[in-house]
């Protein structure tokens, strides 16, 4: 049976889907690479509940590149666990 | 006038705890939260609790007792023992004492020592300086952390929990001692330096607001968790403190075999390696299995280093610890 593939842009819509529901901004209008931190003013936990999250649903191991330290955007969140499925 | 480590020792409690665990006696499946946030944020998976009956002064005794043995000691050699730790048996009198004569102890003179996280290398450099001046000849330096005993549990509010939890349920219980000896000049082994700094401009950071005459309530008796301003400015402190630390043991980053340090995230010290420039062969992560111990990371992940052969005779140490306060401080040693 053939597998479906999961896309970059599958992984960044649900990386939006379970923002909105941590943040009180309006997510749709961000950009992919706006940085969570920096410019978005998101505080960690948030960013750690993401990465949780995205654990889960994708399956993956993310501990390991969990660093509240570096930049995190959708974009770069979605690239890692598309890395992590590929 | 030199002194070295002569001994170590460690006590781990028998109960142990998932991260999954802790969170479920905390509500957040009632609140609920998703399980998994202590892991993913500091990689703490297990940590050992005191049981009800078991004090700060017994779990520094135990680690105490094991650190004379190691020495090569008796009880009797030793003259001073100082307990340094976050928590403490009672406010009054100094734990040491009950560790003293738990340890069946007579002729010596005993006092704690608080300074956060780093209390327990505090006590290593007062030790240090207690020798060198011809007040002691054997200092037990001893550390029971209880911390789960100043863990909140009972949490109602949904947003307070997940401010707090992911940090304060990562804590552990445990001990760990070292005996600081008089040592000939021409030992190899020994304390090269101590390098302490405080930056009280933090000092409203992750502090525990009970226990002093200002909240006297039991309340207000825990770990709080919120040590966010202090993570976010470790890179910077690290960059602005590390330099000169080593300087002053006449090392380079190069030279150290081991870091023992402060077990709070695996990022952090992940960061703080890469910071420093240190290898992935120096530094040590034990807060998987133990999580953080409070004052007791470093004498127990010295125990441990040594009990898995990272660390041996003659290897130059460095002991880095970071606190609140803030504090920062370090020992460089040859063990």
């Amino acid at each position: 049976m053939e597998t479906k593939q999961i896309t970059l842009d599958e992984i960044r819509q649900t990386i939006r889907r379970v923002m909105s529901e941590l943040v009180e901004f309006d997510v749709s209008e961000i950009s992919d690479d706006a940085l969570f931190i920096e410019e978005l003013g998101v505080n960690s936990i948030t960013i750690v509940q993401m990465f949780l999250t995205c654990q889960d649903t994708y399956d993956v191991v993310l501990a390991n590149e969990m660093n509240l330290a570096e930049p995190m955007s959708v974009q770069k969140l979605a690239e890692l666990v598309y890395s992590k499925l590929n | 006038m030199k002194t070295k480590i002569t001994g170590m020792g460690m006590y781990l409690p028998e109960q142990t705890y998932t991260s999954e665990e802790i969170e479920e006696r905390a509500g957040f499946t009632r609140l609920g939260l998703k399980k998994g946030l202590v892991r993913m944020l500091t990689g703490c998976e297990s940590r050992h609790y005191s049981a009800p009956d078991e004090m700060c002064s017994d779990l520094a005794a135990k680690a105490g007792e094991a650190a004379v043995r190691d020495a090569g000691l008796e009880i009797t050699d030793i003259d001073a023992l100082i307990f340094g730790a976050i928590t403490r048996d009672y406010s009054e009198p100094a734990t040491a004492n009950r560790v003293a004569h738990l340890l069946g102890m007579k002729d010596c003179f005993t006092f704690d020592i608080f300074n956060a996280c780093n209390a327990f290398i505090s006590g290593i450099d007062l030790a240090d300086s207690l020798i060198k001046t011809g007040k002691a000849k054997n200092v037990l330096v001893v550390c029971g952390e209880a911390l789960s005993k100043w863990t909140k549990f009972d949490y109602t509010d949904k947003d307070e929990l997940l401010m707090r939890a992911p940090v304060a349920l990562s804590v552990g219980d445990g001990g760990g001692a070292f005996v600081i000896s008089a040592a000939e000049d021409d030992d190899p082994s020994g304390i090269v330096s101590t390098y302490f700094r405080s930056l009280p401009q933090f000092w409203e950071v992750g502090v525990i607001w009970g226990g002093g005459v200002i909240h006297k309530e039991e309340s207000m008796l825990f770990v709080p968790g919120t040590v966010n301003k202090l993570t976010q400015a470790h890179a910077d402190m690290t960059k602005a403190y590390f330099p000169p630390s080593i300087e002053k043991a006449g090392w380079k980053v190069e030279d150290i075999d081991c870091f023992l340090m402060t077990q709070i995230a695996d990022w952090i010290l992940k960061n703080i390696k890469k910071t420093v420039g240190g290898r992935d062969d120096q530094f040590i992560s034990v807060i998987k299995n133990i999580g953080n111990c409070g004052a007791c990371n470093i004498p127990l992940t010295a125990c441990i280093a040594r009990d898995t052969g990272k660390i041996k005779k003659g290897d130059k140490l460095c002991l880095m610890g970071g606190a609140a306060g803030a504090s920062l401080g370090t020992v460089n040693v040859v063990l």
